[in-house]
């Protein structure tokens, strides 16, 4: 059976919300709609529209109240530091608003796997061991063959693996896990599948629905935890996030032993050309953590460097679980630096000591390890 | 032939089957089943299932519960 | 309009026949709660003894509700599976209340023995509704089975003491993704309306029913009270909430906005 035409999974709900309908359901949204957000014991997807709508802005240092109280009663007071290693920038899409689209004349680089070894060292040098591995999307040179080899490196040297790399079949999922794989973060971009299709002009990320259905395929692979976002700037935020909300709450609903993780990267930018459609200001940023973390009191939220240094602190105590620190968005960025492999230039460019000492400054503890290799049966 | 039904012998005719057990306790076969040397036997069968002596039939019946 | 398996429910107030004065009080009973599901027992008929059982299935099947048949008595999954088909066959239903209670005293479900059966059963076509304990991770197992419901207790058997598994129920409700019937324990109308409030599809009551001094009218307070819990539910129930104990201001940087150097 192609996995590419099974219609279960999150898309027959997707099928069934109108993205209009629920966008002018978000605006529609009332003060008094807030308050009983506010006030709920269980919140629902209509709760998450109105702590996200306009209405809630007057609102905002109650939810932001709320929701790292809730944060601190689940997580305590921990946060977890990650580092992303991009592998490669090697890509078969092109895509809009990306440094690594194919149609950028850069500098394009693959990790060997000597190379990806001197990368390890220099980053457990850092403190890191938990491990984002980054890659564009090219099937056949960066694909199964090459994380074949590179998982079974990686892992030797960090105990949590995650990845972001292009959609993969359930049997890859499979037997990248038994290699170690802990995590995979898989960002529709944007739900609305027009815009989508305006961003991603070419390639396998083209199709829309083969994407969508990936959280579903990782799940039912027994992937530990699955990152969902979407690249905010693309589409309407508000309305984008409803739907990242929406997909969180059918994965929960269907795949019980999974962990969830949410993104929300602000459009930066980078070599490629974009129109960046809805602008989303720091206090909406601040609104949708908060407006996460109150739908989903055990959701993790993970806060990249692409914000500045005096948001991410800022950031810290309301809702966050995770936050990377002196990522390197450029193969080979961390043992040799060169500036124009880069995806996109980051805004918190500090040091891991720099960042780890202000984590602690705000009164959390920062947890490198939070996992033993045993646990992913390696 | 005697045959095991519950707590009692009955006697029946050699190649009975299983619906004569039940007109024999003047029972209409509504509400209850029926197993025969420890398995249940469908309905169904009752009028294809011959006895043979020493058979242990259990008869069970619908009662009120919760 | 409750959905379970292959019927649809107008109540969501199931009924059981057990502890009625007879079979007459248990009929009148049962058409004041407007029930359209009730549970009955199976039981080795006693030949020799002069105890005659009441007729219930006659008034049953003139009432024309569902029967859904329990597995009570038996104390393993062998048992379980044995009973359920002598039931298949007494009442020519593939619906089965599985019920395995090797405890005599306090009746309390054996979630083992009642997974290994439910996992047969369903294999064997039942339409299984498993009655046991408010375990969330076993609701999930009985679920991915394949049983078309689950029946988490809200206190012991007979026992009336009403939702004291509360917070599981709020999980189990939660997560589920099969209809979930609140069975055992219910001893009052509020408590039924108190499971339906928590978003419970459907409640099971017979001890409370049955044991009241007036039957027939206890059966109308529980149809009315579950009609009031789900019809709350529906409206958007205001549901408890922890307060959060406030710390400084933690948005007050957003006013300030981010420092020029």
């Amino acid at each position: 059976m192609n996995e590419h035409d099974i219609a279960e999974g999150f898309a027959s709900t997707f099928a069934g919300l109108n993205w209009d309908a629920q966008r002018l359901s978000i605006y529609a949204k009332t003060a008094t709609d807030v308050e009983r957000a506010l006030q709920s014991g269980k919140r629902t997807l209509e709760d998450f529209k109105a702590l996200i709508s306009p209405a809630a802005e007057p609102y905002l240092e109650q939810i932001a109240q709320q929701s790292a109280f809730l944060t601190r009663q689940r997580f305590g007071h921990t946060l977890g530091m990650y580092l992303p290693l991009y592998l490669s920038n090697l890509c078969a899409n092109v895509c809009s608003y990306c440094g690594f689209s194919m149609d950028n004349r850069i500098k394009r680089k693959t990790l060997t796997l000597d190379e990806v070894e001197a990368e390890c060292r220099a980053i457990k040098t850092m403190g890191f061991d938990s491990i984002l591995l980054v890659t564009g999307e090219h099937e056949t040179k960066v694909g199964m063959d090459y994380f074949r080899q590179v998982l079974p490196v990686v892992k030797r040297y960090f105990s949590y693996l995650a990845m972001e790399v292009q959609p993969l079949q359930s049997h890859d999922y499979a037997e990248l896990k038994a290699l170690g794989l802990d995590a995979v973060m898989v960002y529709q971009e944007t739900y609305h599948p027009v815009t989508y299709a305006r961003h991603h002009l070419r390639g396998k990320k083209a199709d829309f629905g083969y994407r969508l259905q990936t959280p579903d395929r990782l799940a039912r692979a027994g992937i530990d935890k699955i990152g969902l976002g979407a690249l905010i700037g693309l589409e309407d935020w508000r309305t984008d996030s409803l739907y990242v909300a929406a997909h969180l709450e059918y994965l929960e609903r269907h795949y019980w032993q999974s962990r969830y993780s949410i993104s929300f990267p602000r459009l930066r930018p980078c070599a490629g050309n974009t129109e960046i459609k809805s602008i989303m200001e720091d206090k909406h940023l601040v609104q949708l953590i908060c407006a996460y973390r109150l739908f989903n009191p055990s959701v993790e939220l993970s806060l990249s460097t692409r914000e500045s240094p005096w948001l991410r602190d800022n950031l810290l105590p309301l809702g966050v679980t995770a936050l990377s620190a002196a990522s390197s968005t450029q193969p080979g960025g961390y043992a040799n630096p060169e500036p124009a492999l880069e995806q996109f230039s980051i805004s918190d460019e500090r040091s891991v000591v720099e960042v780890a000492k202000t984590v602690k400054q705000a009164g959390f503890e920062v947890v490198w390890k939070d996992w033993d290799r045993r646990y992913s049966g390696v | 032939m005697l045959i095991q039904v519950n707590d009692r012998q009955i006697e029946l005719p050699l190649g009975s089957d299983v619906t004569a057990v039940f007109d024999a306790l003047e029972l209409t076969p509504l509400g209850y089943a029926l197993a025969i040397n420890g398995m249940v036997l469908p309905k169904s069968e009752w009028p294809h299932t011959r006895l043979s002596p020493g058979d242990d039939l259990a008869v069970f019946q619908v009662i009120a519960g919760g | 309009m409750l959905t379970i398996g292959d019927k649809t429910f107008h109540s969501r107030l199931f009924t059981g026949t057990g502890k009625f004065a007879g079979s007459r009080q248990m009929a009148a009973a049962l058409k004041a709660s407007g029930s359209e599901l009730v549970t009955m027992a199976l039981k080795r008929l006693e030949l020799e003894s002069q105890n005659k059982h009441d007729d219930i299935l006659s008034p049953l099947l003139t009432a024309r509700v569902n029967l859904l048949p329990n597995t009570s008595g038996a104390r393993s999954a062998e048992e379980a599976v044995f009973a359920a088909r002598l039931a298949r066959e007494a009442l020519g239903t593939h619906w089965l209340k599985l019920e395995i209670h090797p405890d005599p005293k306090y009746l309390m479900p054996d979630p083992i023995e009642t997974l290994k059966a439910a996992k047969q059963l369903v294999q064997e076509g039942f339409v299984v509704l498993p009655y046991c304990h408010a375990d969330p991770v076993l609701c999930k197992r009985l679920e991915e089975v394949g049983c078309a419901a689950v029946m988490p207790l809200g206190s012991p058997i007979g026992s009336n003491k009403g939702l004291a598994s509360r917070e599981f129920l709020q999980i189990i409700i939660d997560q589920a993704r099969v209809p979930v019937v609140v069975d055992a324990g219910i001893g009052a109308p509020s408590h039924a309306a108190e499971a339906m409030e928590l978003g419970a599809d459907a409640v099971l009551v017979n001890t409370a029913i049955a044991t009241a001094a007036n039957p027939t009218a206890m059966a109308s307070a529980f149809k009315l009270a579950v009609e009031a819990g789900r019809i709350a539910f529906e409206s958007g129930l205001a549901t408890e909430h922890t307060q959060a104990v406030a710390s400084s201001p933690l948005t007050g940087f957003l006013s300030v906005g981010e420092p020029v150097l």
